[in-house]
């Protein structure tokens, strides 16, 4: 059975084509720059050739349109035929409190996701975008939506809500959703897999450290807190996002400089984070370089973000009255063993005592990375959401 | 000595009369003006075993107030003074000293004048302060005067805990950092807490809790002050009576499309109708209320304290990993102080941070310093009442004798 | 691993068709005065490639340094980037020849207005020498606002891609444009227009075809009036400015406004406005008159109705 896994974002596709009978990717790769200048497809054979489609991808169906086609081709394709794809999953953004599990689309499902778009109006009509394309490339095939948000579903009432008039929330859904879910779920299911216990039992936080960043709290296989709220601005600092900022403040820069809501929105999602402290970049590696050779705001920025991610451990451990495994994924997690050292460093109180030498040499890879006489396990977990939307997508057609 | 403490608000003045010696601190008077240029204006004085004294009149402005104030302390009925030069010197509690400020000063120009260029940052304190000090200055012309800022405590924190994750050019430009508040009231209660268990603070690690109408969590090592949770304005951090405290600020552009609401409009949102109130869907801002109708199966009043509850916890165990180790913890503030429910919401299900509450001794308690953990608890937890005023005195003395 | 390969995508669509919208890749500006850089600027900043065209190297030197200018403040105070600016910078060119724009998607043309409709003929002979070297479906627009688009193409051989596009420039918030269709604009002109409107990140206005749109009309009148006032003592110009932005909740009181424009635009502005309508209400005001006199057009000559210091920060009322 083969599934396609659809990420469709502002102006690009992420695709992965899974073989589900024994797991393995038969293709991947993105379309970029969708509508721009430059657009192409990029795709990495299972043998690991990469192809470089270059040309004119003026919309996400036109996209998709190509990802098919490329797919099918003779020269570079995997499979001869449409038919031979099984089901769609899409990553969907934001769920809202409709969807607490990954669901089989259909006109209702779409219109609920509509109703979602209010909260997420970046992410959520590209996401419909390519739900649409496939009904249109693809008649009746089967479409499978798996939310970002749908796994923090489980968080208590005093975990999501937001001391602001509850009208609001009953009103507009004003409310801390979460994001990253499948992640988290994915990460913390591995953890308990690898170490052969038992997932409904375990205290977990896990941090998904990438471009976009959030840790979670997990109990009793279930999300009870995460650090992104309402919109994806909220907890961590993250590469060009404040994250927690004194609402306070931000309405004093408002004043200030003279700035509406779309340009406030600007600055605190697009140009602040490791960009705006630094202004060298919001990529973790250059920071990591900069301060490597003495840039003293790379320095500050970096001990700031890992201050914050630190934070949250304590408080999490807090909240969950203990915590058994701590768990570092996304492209900096898996990587940067500087920036886990910098979280983990001085936490030993609190149970963590992670290995210098082995984080030192776990890159992108599984591996415990925590002293042996460590209260909590440490450990390093490569995400792939990808692979969960495949699984949960497999799932649901089965049971149709 | 004896010291006039006061504390200038936008339309109120409180004041403490204190006679500081070396062996005995007493409060002589203290008492509040209201509604000061509003229209049914008050000033009333309490002074220990004699009945109090209310006046109405008419009180313009900061310094008819101060002038009301000095009268009362000469009244007859209550003879706390005999003649004003008693006064040895005043004591101000002064909200916002930006980065000028880490410790208690003489007031000078130059002090007023910095604090002159902090309105900004403070627009509703700082002038009443500034008018209190420039009402002394008339009435009481040559005292010296003391200034003691709720910021300065918390001046020590490390650059990582005072910047936001904004362009570092706004901080520069506009100051815009976390200050933190209440900053006389945590250095108060670690201390006095140190001193009832017979420890040096210097080797400690100390987490207090301020929770009041305001409310706010300090993180404190070798006595200084690493991190705290209000920030750049108090309405950050915990949830409070009106006041959210931490949002997502992606809420700032939903509401103002949603709501049409202008920038001024999310202030008083965020400040005025939130935290508790917001949270128990306009049940009450009052703690008590709140526990009480908790007890009665209110399910309002269960959101809004489960909600309050959890923000402490998430402070708690966030400053135990930033301390990276935690020796007490200390509960102060209106309802720190009196609000047994609250605390126990707060501080129990800890165990794995070293805290085991003792729900027996705390319940029903307030207004005493005092244990409210087990013996075999790890983290000692205490009540502490704070006396933000009596700092104040003795910082005076301290500064002026 | 093996090398990569680099192929053409077109080979590989479900369906094979004539895929008829083309991507906008490259932008000209023709006259590069302050709305011409902030184009510039714009275009550049979503990917697109710029060409600008002025009458001398020298003012394209200018052009290009004031954009370099505009980059560094926005490093200073909006965290934008070294890189990013390079690669603004990068994508800009300029040229004194129409030659240049022959690979143009879109051409947009930003001559200063003259008074009295002398920048029309101008303008139409622009239109005139760009229809020589662009391609048949390159749109052709104008950003003035006292010139109607129609009159401007009719002589044209392809009247059909001629549209007017008017940026709003006076603060960072103003991220609309006026887009009008002329008599002959074609359908698919405009759609083609709204969705590079749309790829810079702007909201789209339609506005009917009328000297003055919807933005300069209104606001013409609005700083008479404002002026008026002051005139007549009725109010103070900062208490005026107050009102307007507390009180109506504009982000910017139309004092400063003016300033950022320019005294000198806008009166011309109202010359053309005024020769249109036949209304008083469009005759600039004598306090307008008498700063342009003493040649006080605001923020680029470091006085308006405000002072400004070199930093383009206001000091001081001077009226």
């Amino acid at each position: 059975m083969k599934i396609l896994v659809l990420n469709c974002g502002s102006s690009s596709i992420k695709f992965q084509f899974f073989e589900m009978t024994n797991q393995t990717v038969l293709a991947k790769g993105l379309v970029d720059k969708i509508g721009l200048n430059g657009s192409q497809l990029i795709l990495t054979k299972q043998d690991g050739q990469v192809v470089v489609f270059q040309g004119e991808i003026v919309d996400h169906k036109i996209g998709i349109e190509y990802v098919l086609g490329v797919l099918t081709s003779e020269k570079h394709g995997c499979i001869k035929n449409l038919s031979e794809i099984s089901a769609v999953g899409h990553r969907v953004v934001h769920g809202g409190e409709a969807f607490s599990s990954s669901v089989l689309i259909d006109d209702e499902v779409i219109a609920e996701m509509e109703k979602c778009i209010e909260l997420a109006p970046l992410h959520n009509p590209p996401n419909l975008k390519g739900i649409e394309a496939i009904s249109d490339l693809i008649p009746d095939m089967d479409q499978v939506g798996v939310f970002d948000t749908a796994f923090h579903q489980t968080m208590p009432e005093y975990s999501y809500m937001y001391a602001i008039p509850y009208s609001l929330y009953k009103k507009y859904g004003v409310r801390r959703y979460g994001f990253h879910g499948t992640s988290h779920r994915y990460v913390s299911e591995r953890a308990c897999e690898i170490e052969g216990s038992e997932f409904c039992n375990k205290k977990i936080i896990s941090c998904h450290l990438g471009n976009g960043a959030s840790v979670a709290a997990i109990q009793n296989g279930q999300s009870m807190d995460t650090s992104m709220g309402l919109t994806p601005l909220e907890g961590l600092i993250m590469g060009t996002r404040a994250g927690d900022l004194d609402i306070g403040a931000a309405l004093f820069l408002m004043e200030k400089e003279n700035i509406g809501v779309e340009s406030a929105s600007d600055l605190f999602n697009k140009h602040s984070g490791m960009l705006g402290i630094t202004s060298i970049s919001s990529d973790l590696r250059e920071i990591h370089k900069a301060a490597h050779e003495g840039n003293e705001m790379a320095q500050l920025a970096m001990k700031m973000f890992d201050y914050r991610v630190k934070k949250y451990i304590g408080a999490y451990t807090a909240a969950m009255n203990g915590c058994d495994y701590l768990i570092f994924t996304g492209g900096i997690g898996e990587n940067a063993a500087i920036t886990r050292e910098g979280i983990c460093k001085e936490l030993s109180w609190l149970g963590f005592d992670i290995d210098k030498e082995t984080n030192n040499k776990t890159h992108g890879k599984e591996a415990v990375i925590s002293t042996p006489d460590s209260k909590v396990k440490i450990m390093v977990i490569p995400t792939n959401e990808e692979l969960m939307i495949a699984l949960d997508t497999l799932k649901i057609i089965e049971k149709k | 000595m004896n010291i006039l403490i006061l504390n200038c608000g936008s339309s109120s003045i409180k004041y403490q009369l204190f006679k500081i010696t070396n062996n005995e601190n007493q409060v002589l008077a203290k008492g509040q003006v209201d509604r000061i240029g509003i229209d049914g204006s008050n000033i009333e004085q309490k002074v220990e075993g004699k009945e109090k004294i209310v006046i109405e009149a008419e009180i313009k402005d900061h310094t008819d107030g101060i002038d009301f104030i000095l009268k009362l302390l000469l009244d007859e009925r209550h003879k706390t003074i005999a003649s004003i030069n008693e006064i040895d010197a005043v004591g101000h509690r002064l909200v916002h000293g930006g980065e000028s400020f880490s410790e208690p000063v003489v007031i000078t120009e130059e002090v007023v004048q910095k604090m002159t260029d902090l309105i900004d940052l403070a627009p509703l304190h700082n002038p009443a302060n500034i008018q209190g000090i420039r009402a002394m200055q008339k009435l009481l012309p040559g005292k010296p005067q003391v200034g003691v800022f709720d910021t300065a405590f918390h001046q020590t924190m490390p650059p990582e805990a005072y910047l936001y994750g904004i362009p570092y050019n706004f901080y520069k430009q506009h100051g815009i950092r976390r200050y933190g508040f209440h900053g006389t009231s945590h250095k108060y209660v670690a201390q006095k807490a140190c001193d009832i268990l017979g420890w040096d603070i210097r080797e400690k690690k100390i987490i207090t809790c301020h929770l009041g109408n305001g409310a706010s969590v300090t993180a404190i090592k070798g006595g200084k002050s690493i991190e705290t949770s209000m920030g750049f304005t108090p309405n950050y951090g915990l949830v409070m009576g009106t006041r959210s405290g931490v949002v997502d600020p992606g809420i700032i552009e939903y509401l103002m499309k949603k709501e049409n609401m202008s920038l001024h409009d999310v202030v008083e949102l965020l400040n005025k109708k939130s935290g508790m109130l917001g949270l128990s869907d306009g049940f009450s801002s009052d703690m008590r209320d709140l526990a009480e109708a908790m007890d009665d199966g209110n399910e309002d009043a269960k959101r809004a304290l489960t909600s309050y509850a959890h923000r402490v916890k998430h402070y708690l165990g966030a400053y135990a990993a930033e301390l990276n180790g935690l020796d007490l913890v200390i509960l102060t503030g209106g309802i720190g102080e009196n609000n047994w429910q609250v605390r126990e919401l707060c501080l129990t299900d800890l165990e794995y941070l070293g805290i085991t509450f003792n729900k027996k001794l705390n319940k029903g308690l307030r207004g005493k310093d005092t244990k409210i953990c087990t013996d075999c608890s790890k983290v000692q937890v205490m009540i502490i009442q704070t006396n933000e005023e009596l700092v104040i005195a003795k910082e005076t003395v301290r500064m002026v004798g | 691993m093996s090398e990569t390969i680099i192929e053409s995508i077109e080979e590989y669509g479900l369906i094979k068709k004539n895929k008829s919208t083309k991507l906008f890749s490259k932008v000209g500006i023709v006259g590069c005065g302050f709305d011409g850089q902030y184009i510039a600027r714009v275009c550049s900043s979503y990917g697109l490639d710029v060409i600008i065209k002025e009458s001398s190297q020298e003012r394209i030197d200018n052009s290009i340094r004031k954009i370099e200018e505009n980059m560094d403040s926005r490093i200073r105070n909006w965290g934008a980037t070294e890189s990013e600016k390079r690669a603004v910078m990068s994508r800009i060119k300029g040229t004194t020849s129409f030659i240049d724009f022959k690979h143009c998607d879109l051409v947009i043309e930003t001559m200063p207005t003259l008074g009295a409709g002398r920048s029309f003929e101008a303008r139409k002979q622009v239109f005139e020498e760009l229809e020589k070297v662009v391609s048949t479906d390159c749109i052709l627009a104008t950003n003035s606002t006292t010139v109607v688009i129609s009159d401007l193409s009719e002589n044209l051989e392809y009247k059909e891609r001629c549209i007017s596009i008017h940026f709003m420039i006076n603060s960072v918030d103003s991220r609309i444009v006026e887009i009008t269709k002329g008599l002959y604009t074609a359908d698919w002109a405009f759609e083609k227009v709204s969705q590079f409107v749309h790829m810079i990140k702007r909201k789209a206005i339609p506005v009917e075809e009328s000297v003055g749109l919807i933005s300069v009309r209104m606001y013409t009148v609005i700083l008479n009036e404002a002026c008026e006032m002051v005139l007549e003592g009725i109010g103070c110009k900062d208490d005026i400015e107050q009102l307007m932005i507390t009180g109506l909740g504009m982000r910017q009181g139309p004092f400063t406004i003016a300033d950022i424009i320019g005294l000198d635009r806008i009166s011309r502005w109202m010359e053309n406005l005024f020769n249109e309508f036949g209304d008083s209400r469009f005759k600039p005001n004598p306090l307008i008159k008498r700063l342009i006199r003493q040649h006080h057009f605001g923020k680029e000559t470091g006085r308006g109705f405000y002072l400004y210091d070199k930093y383009g920060e206001k000091i001081e009322s001077t009226i």
